[in-house]
């Protein structure tokens, strides 16, 4: 409009039919040439602060991240009348929110589940044997907490340097369309990220956590239902084997040795007590978080067939092999919940709903087994906070 | 009206609105943070203010006593706290957080 204005001031508004043709040119030329470019630059433009500001955020998070671990690890030392050295901390955990886990060659698929698995467990002892070291004084739980705490950190870093990646790359070539997809994404990234940033404090706190809701239906059901409590202790490390009678019926529990903040090593446990001990359940439930859709309710608790865990899958595929070799009904209880919830530090809402999961587990064993079964039953999560 | 007057007065009419649009969302970008900050996406969600709380059970009567959470504190410890009813030690049957009003 200024354009036409300018043009109108400078003598283009006669009434001649060249004119007229002159002017119906320039408009075609601004609404075509011009708007569709100026248009995308500016979508480009917010693009860029939306994700800046993101990352500006996320940087901040992992900043008070750092600070809010520091504080804990002088308050443990502070205890025990030592110090620790902040800036010597702070390098050797930045190494460790740096370490990366390589992939197993996936072009051979033989034995991609053992490696999976040993990588894993290299991975966790490696970091915790780092946590150790840097603070000699920690005991076991406190240690599997502050762990968790670096993981958590490590993922948080891992999401900074992939967004600032794209978006660096995205702004160097004024790539509108990677920009968009990025935007896309954001959503997600900062539920992620919020959740996340949540679980710090729960972790250096060493409270029990949304996903210890499974563990937490196990110590419920034991200590609330169950006669003749037994365990076996230090048959598979970092996780609890119970046995308990409950209405006529042997249950062998298993979960994560709390209160530490560990997922134990449940495939092991299941393999142990099948294939080991020869234990013949007549079912096998898992009890695990799962995550609701935005339109559920927190806290709703469904039934399931199959195994209730998450992860990378080494653990539910080594799970899935031992039972169905031996034809036993896998059925699962989910409790639902948000990734937040999940992370963070427990809500009454989550408490109330493994009441309730303890309730359905007794009326599955009820119902789909006799007196004189076994039942093993497993509860998958990260049990911090959560004893047995 | 001519057509020359017609375009000239419909130019200057939609330049001014234009302008004026133009400096209604600057005024907002530059003095409204709110809204600054949804278009930048740096809004930081409300989060309620949280208690966290342990419950402290008996083993033997089921007296239940709700406290503030301990560091150090877990489900299954057992508490220094003794049950009022029959003296046995009180131990930790849940750890959450919940909103005020809950």
């Amino acid at each position: 409009m200024y354009i036409l204005a300018a043009f109108q001031l400078l003598g283009g508004g006669g009434s001649s039919t060249t004119e007229y043709w002159i002017f119906n040119l320039l408009l075609f030329v601004v609404y075509f040439g011009i708007f569709p470019f100026l248009y995308e630059y500016l979508q480009l433009m917010r693009f860029q602060m939306q994700i800046n500001g993101f990352l500006q955020q996320l940087s901040a998070t992992i900043t008070n991240g750092i600070s809010q671990f520091l504080g804990a690890v002088n308050q443990v030392m502070a205890k025990d009348g030592s110090t620790v050295d902040s800036d010597k901390v702070k390098n050797e955990l930045r190494n460790l929110m740096d370490l990366v886990v390589i992939d197993p060659t996936n072009i051979e698929t033989e034995g991609l589940v053992r490696k999976l698995k040993y990588l894993i467990n290299m991975y966790s002892d490696r970091l915790e044997g780092d946590v150790k070291r840097m603070m000699p004084n920690l005991d076991k739980p406190m240690v599997q907490n502050m762990t968790n705490a670096v993981e958590v950190l490590r993922n948080l870093n891992y999401i900074y340097k992939v967004v600032d990646h794209y978006y660096k790359l995205s702004s160097k070539y004024k790539s509108y369309y990677l920009l968009y997809q990025l935007t896309f994404m954001l959503p997600f990234l900062k539920e992620a990220v919020n959740a996340l940033s949540g679980s710090i404090t729960s972790f250096v706190k060493g409270q029990p956590i949304g996903d210890a809701a499974g563990p937490l239906t196990i110590y419920r059901f034991m200590n609330s239902s169950c006669q003749g409590k037994a365990s076996m202790d230090s048959v598979v490390p970092d996780t609890y084997i119970g046995q308990c009678i409950y209405n006529q019926r042997k249950i062998y529990l298993v979960k994560a040795q709390g209160p530490g903040g560990t997922v134990g090593h449940l495939d092991d446990a299941v393999n142990y007590l099948l294939e080991t001990i020869n234990l013949k359940p007549r079912l096998v439930i898992t009890i695990d978080a799962a995550l609701k859709l935005e339109g559920e309710k927190t806290g709703t608790i469904t039934d399931g067939l199959g195994v209730a865990m998450g992860g990378i899958g080494a653990e539910k595929f080594n799970i899935e092999t031992t039972v169905s070799r031996h034809n036993i009904p896998l059925y699962a209880i989910l409790i639902k919940m948000s990734e937040a919830e999940a992370l963070n530090t427990m809500t009454k809402q989550i408490d109330d709903a493994v009441n309730s999961a303890v309730d359905r587990l007794r009326k599955i064993i009820d119902t789909y087994t006799s007196s004189g079964d076994e039942v093993l039953v497993i509860g998958v999560g990260n049990t911090i906070g959560v004893a047995q | 009206m001519s057509f020359d007057a017609f375009v000239m007065s419909y130019s200057v009419a939609v330049s001014i609105t234009v302008f004026a649009a133009l400096v209604i969302l600057l005024y907002y970008l530059v003095f409204n943070k709110s809204l600054m900050a949804k278009i930048t996406g740096s809004a930081q969600p409300q989060h309620p203010q949280l208690i966290e709380f342990a419950v402290l059970k008996c083993p033997q009567c089921g007296f239940e006593k709700k406290r503030a959470f301990n560091i150090g504190d877990y489900v299954g410890k057992i508490d220094a706290e003794k049950c009022p009813h029959d003296g046995s030690q009180l131990v930790i049957s849940a750890i959450a957080k919940e909103t005020p009003k809950e």
